[in-house]
């Protein structure tokens, strides 16, 4: 296997010539010289990769857009907005490639060319993205923004608005309608390639494949029952720009890496049935320290999935039976309870889901409102949950989709909740918080869309709930004390609109009778409350124990799916709830 | 070379300004099913390699969404795909969005997809042609049921609908409020949320042996809620319709405040098994999870909700069995007044109207088209639209014949619980209600459920009259259906459902969202 150092490949075909544009924002000369090169573009795009083709990746689809290019798209669709009134205007501009591969199939290689566009006026916020950027079609849609903001800057003071009752001691409308919206979007220029030392576009196809073959091959050396079901691996590259009214101008080489291993354990129990043999542990992933081919070859990844794998087998041990139903001790393993947080506790951080914006769609929060929230001790002391910008593989960026810096910051801390999800439409109303506590209102970096045609929203990349210094270092020791109890491995959670509850479907509950597990369950689900779950935690497990998952901030519509990970440790719950899922069609 | 001025003439953002005029032809952001052919045609003359078929999409949407007034989020899509396939080989395989606007940039972008692909399709590797190939005879024209989705009135509110109909439903509830028409201005005010949306789909499968599916749509949906400022009390509506003109955003806001105003002051029910009153959106929100379980091979390997266990017969399915309430019918027809869709597979190959349910009993399944050839049965999409008849019975007269029981507005946050038997849990919202002698007693807090329609549909107390159901936003799910992806991409496929009054409906436990 061959694999070259850090190049990208140039496109087989000759492209057309690109002048070097001046940083000037006439209209006329932006739509005359660009017209012929950002025309027959592929604007969306699926491509299937033969896995055994030797060329380059990059090599079958044309190349990202020069940064010039959409740079100078960009100034034009501000120009415009502003022109047209906008007081303030901010666009991103991506042209970006993501090639899927897995062990077995032809990869498809997805190109998306987009933008969004935003404008405020007097207090109203307008976004208009699409997958046709032209200057023609930015022009437009840059008028377009300006003149439907307009039109509703002029009834803002309709219900929900500014003015209400204020003697209505349970009214908690925050007033956003201030004309400093957007005052604290940094001012920032500047240029950023994510480090890596590989670039998985340069590599083949059949070197790809080489790769998840060879993790994959560990299923030739495994004695055991437990294989490796499925890899499953995406690489992100992408160029984006993001240029505002302010004066900003920052162009980022953007690149992501999208790990999946699924694997599979199968029950030894004689008598299991046809759907109770399989015990998938899917969701758990090995997150990648770089971004780059790198990733997957060499040992280190093998080696943890291998760990993983031996792990599973005495599990796979236990005899099955039937989920009873009742109050039951619970242990979560880090997969589980970082799924936990990732579906109720971060999309209910989300403030502007907290203020509303989401209460026709996805849904609101039960994290409301802020003031009677914040600082107070909702979950256990020892909770501690902190979004992170190292060590994860979503949203590596210099800048966010607003030009601000990425940044660490707790949300939940001793239990209480000290930060919301913000971005700087949002970010005002912490202001007497963040006063208080004697923060200056920083924005946090975390405003970001898939793909630069997608509504952005505050959705942090990485995050980290901490474990317990010494803390048990394994399941069984976390549930060595339980009476009548439930370990939950790689469960499922699903929240509710509001975040306030969910349920948890796993294949891989085991029951544990004083102190030691005696069956595997079957058609069990756990629900619960989520503040009851969360302020009812008694232990937090050790480092041993943490995990990594990963899970999709949804929203809007139509709907947008940002991902995100979140690292956790195993936890035990004394008061939990199993249900059972169990159905006999006649 | 056909002439492709159309491309451009369909782009060009300021020629689908209504207020230029109200010819349908200005106001028309996809193409019709001649430019279509045409640049079908224009592609297929393009390609160094032969292509077998070629399969154009394109989708316009608008999406507007306000809250509050304050905050407004437009989406505009114009995508126009276009999928080349051969039989060389692994096939072409490749799907190309561009915003091609001539033929030399359409030349281009073909040329930089199939470039990409030269080392796998060199024309000497393909076969032999064979008269007698049955592929052959599989491409040949072919006859599809007449459909009309199109309505001129939606594509021109495309451009003109979601600033006004926003403005305008703000403007309703600000008039709710202040004029007391719901008895509303005693009360703290609510907040409000709203969202437009409007699209328009043409889809054309072209084939070298001559067979041309074409198929062209408008929808729109709008949906609103209304929430009060201490967020303890929800109320939403919606309506869908591919005609613009029948939406009446006025009746949607004053039905989400109306719910909203009725649901303040919930209080808590114990949870368990109730006879239940569900809305058609509730009822709607089920029956769309149950699609993939009419495909027949969910059911085969004895795993599915249709399926026999230990048949002494041999036979697994349990076709032409009861499997349902007797008035139960179901039915996917793509010329449905009340909704429709195409009336063929992502291919191309026709599908006509399918009874899957027919008085309670299960008349089909759905088998793609290599099975229906091999067995003789027609084939038939996997539903991803669905019409339930059967009753007439309105809500009102569920509620009188109902002593204590739940209504049910919606559900939220539906998904598998248990996957084999389409087991769905998630909860209820925006308006749950205590029946009791026949009334609406009071509001009570939301429940989380667990149902399977599999079993709900033999306890059904009442039907009522079917109307086709709004969604607004749906989560991302492990989809049960393997149809083509673009097809359960927003706005959803039509789904016509009635009221259903069901015996007991088991809410499991009580939840704390609202």
């Amino acid at each position: 296997m061959t694999v070259r150092p850090n190049t990208y490949s140039p496109m087989l075909l000759s492209r057309p010539s690109r002048r070097t544009f001046l940083t000037q924002s006439s209209l006329a000369v932006a739509s005359s010289v660009l017209g012929r090169s950002a025309a027959g573009m592929i604007t969306r795009g699926s491509i299937i990769v033969p896995s055994r083709a030797t060329q380059p990746v990059a090599s079958f689809a044309p190349p990202l857009v020069e940064p010039e290019t959409l740079r100078t798209l960009a100034r034009t669709a501000i120009d415009a907005a502003t022109q047209a009134g906008a007081q303030y205007a901010d666009i991103r501009l991506g042209d970006q490639r993501a090639f899927r591969c897995n062990s077995g199939f032809n990869g498809v290689l997805t190109l998306t060319y987009g933008y969004g566009l935003r404008v405020e006026i007097d207090g109203t916020t307008a976004f208009i993205g699409g997958t046709d950027p032209t200057p023609e079609r930015l022009i437009a849609a840059a008028r377009s923004a300006v003149v439907t903001a307009r039109g509703l800057a002029k009834t803002s003071h309709i219900v929900g608005g500014a003015a209400h009752s204020s003697d209505d001691s349970n009214a908690h409308r925050v007033d956003r309608s201030t004309s400093d919206l957007f005052a604290h979007v940094p001012v920032v220029t500047g240029e950023w390639r994510a480090p890596i030392a590989i670039d998985p576009f340069s590599v083949s196809p059949d070197d790809h494949m080489y790769a998840l073959a060879g993790i994959g091959g560990i299923n030739d050396v495994f004695r055991g029952p437990v294989e490796v079901s499925g890899i499953d691996m995406t690489w992100t590259t992408e160029t984006r720009v993001f240029v505002s009214s302010a004066g900003s101008m920052v162009t980022q080489q953007l690149a992501m890496a999208c790990p999946w291993f699924g694997l599979m354990g199968f029950s030894q129990d004689p008598s299991a049935v046809a759907g109770e043999t399989y015990m998938p542990e899917g969701l758990r992933i090995f997150p990648p320290a770089t971004v780059g081919f790198e990733y997957v070859l060499g040992m280190p990844l093998r080696e943890r999935i291998h760990q993983a794998m031996v792990d599973l087998v005495p599990w796979t041990a236990y005899p099955i039976g039937q989920a009873e139903v009742g109050r039951k001790e619970l242990v979560f393993d880090g997969t589980t309870f970082g799924r936990v947080i990732g579906e109720t506790v971060f999309p209910a951080l989300a403030l502007n889901r907290v203020l509303g914006d989401e209460q026709d769609v996805s849904g609101t929060s039960f994290l409301a409102p802020p003031e009677a929230v914040l600082g107070q001790p909702l979950f256990a002391p020892s909770l501690n949950v902190s979004v992170v910008t190292g060590g994860t593989h979503f949203a590596r960026m210099q800048w966010d989709d607003e030009g601000s810096t990425p940044r660490d910051f707790p949300v939940i801390a001793r239990g209480a909740v000290v930060d919301y999800l913000t971005d700087h439409a949002t970010l005002p109303v912490m202001r007497d918080w963040y006063t208080k506590r004697g923060q200056s209102l920083q924005p946090q970096g975390i405003f970001r869309a898939n793909t630069a045609d997608g509504v952005p929203r505050a959705a942090p990349g990485a995050c980290l709930v901490e474990s317990t210094p010494n803390g048990p270092a394994s399941l069984t020791e976390l549930a060595r004390t339980m009476k009548d109890g439930v370990i939950v491995r790689s469960g499922y959670p699903l929240g509710d609109q509001q975040g306030a509850g969910g349920w948890i479907n796993s294949a891989n509950l085991f029951e544990v009778r004083k102190g030691v597990i005696t069956r595997r369950l079957v058609h069990g689900n756990i629900e619960f409350s989520t503040k009851s779950l969360l302020k009812g935690i008694k232990t937090i497990g050790g480092p041993e124990t943490m995990e990594t998952t990963t899970n999709a901030l949804t929203s809007g519509v139509p709907v947008t799916e940002i991902p995100q990970t979140v690292t956790a440790p195993a936890v035990y719950v004394p008061n939990g709830n199993l249900t059972s899922t169990a159905l006999h069609l006649s | 070379m056909n002439d492709l001025s159309f491309l451009a003439r369909r782009a060009d953002p300021s020629r689908t300004d209504p207020s230029q005029g109200a010819d349908s032809d200005r106001t028309r952001r996809v193409l019709t099913r001649e430019e279509a052919i045409a640049l079908a045609e224009s592609a297929r003359q393009m390609t160094s390699i032969p292509v077998d078929w070629i399969i154009i999409v394109q989708r316009a949407a608008a999406v507007a969404k306000i809250v509050n007034s304050q905050r407004f989020h437009c989406i505009d899509l114009d995508e126009l795909r276009l999928e080349f396939n051969t039989k060389l080989g692994s096939g072409f395989g490749v799907l190309v969005g561009t915003n091609v606007r001539d033929a030399a940039t359409l030349r281009r972008a073909i040329h930089s997809a199939e470039t990409a692909k030269a080392p796998q399709m060199r024309v000497e590797d393909q076969e032999p042609d064979d008269a007698d190939d049955p592929h052959h005879q599989w491409t040949k024209p072919k006859h599809y049921l007449p459909i009309s989705l199109w309505h001129d009135s939606t594509a021109r509110a495309m451009e003109t609908a979601r600033g006004e109909t926003l403005a305008h439903m703000a403007s309703c509830m600000q008039t709710l409020q202040t004029l007391g028409e719901s008895n509303t201005s005693s009360l703290p005010p609510l907040t409000m949320a709203a969202t437009v949306a409007v699209s328009a789909r043409v889809r054309l499968c072209h084939y070298a042996g001559g067979m041309n599916a074409w198929g062209e749509a408008t929808d729109s949906e709008v949906t609103a809620n209304a929430r009060t400022l201490d967020g303890k009390a929800s109320g939403w509506s919606g309506q869908t319709h591919r005609d613009w003109g029948q939406i009446d955003p006025e009746r949607i806001v004053r039905e989400a405040v109306t719910m909203a105003n009725r649901t303040r002051g919930a209080v808590r029910l114990e949870p368990g098994r109730y006879t239940a009153v569900l809305g058609p959106a509730a009822v709607g929100q089920l029956v769309r999870m149950m699609y993939g379980y009419f495909a027949v091979f969910r059911n085969r390997d004895m795993l599915g909700p249709f399926s026999l266990v230990n048949a002494p017969d041999g036979k697994k399915l349990r076709l032409g069995q009861r499997v349902f309430d007797e008035r139960i019918s179901m039915w996917s027809e793509p010329n449905d007044p009340m909704g429709g869709y195409f009336p063929f597979f992502p291919d191309g190959w026709p599908s006509d109207k399918a009874l899957w349910i027919e008085h309670g009993v299960l008349r089909n399944l759905a088998y793609n088209e290599e099975e229906a050839l091999h067995i003789g049965r027609p084939a038939t999409l996997e539903p991803w639209s669905m019409h339930m008849g059967g009753g007439t019975t309105t809500i009102d007269e569920m509620i009188r014949n109902c002593d204590r029981g739940v209504y049910v507005h919606r559900f939220g946050s539906v998904q598998y619980a248990n996957p084999r038997l389409c087991g769905l849990s998630g909860t209820t919202r925006d308006g749950c209600f205590l029946i009791k002698d026949g009334k609406i007693a009071h509001p009570i807090t939301n429940f989380r459920f667990f149902e399977s329609p599999f079993l709900m549909f033999n306890r059904i107390l009442a039907i009522g009259v079917p109307e086709r159901v709004a969604f607004g936003y749906l989560r991302p799910q492990w989809s049960m259906t393997l149809t083509s992806p673009e097809e359960h991409q927003w706005p959803a496929p039509p789904i016509i459902v009635p009221p259903l009054m069901i015996r007991d409906f088991n809410f499991s436990s009580l939840s704390d969202a609202v």
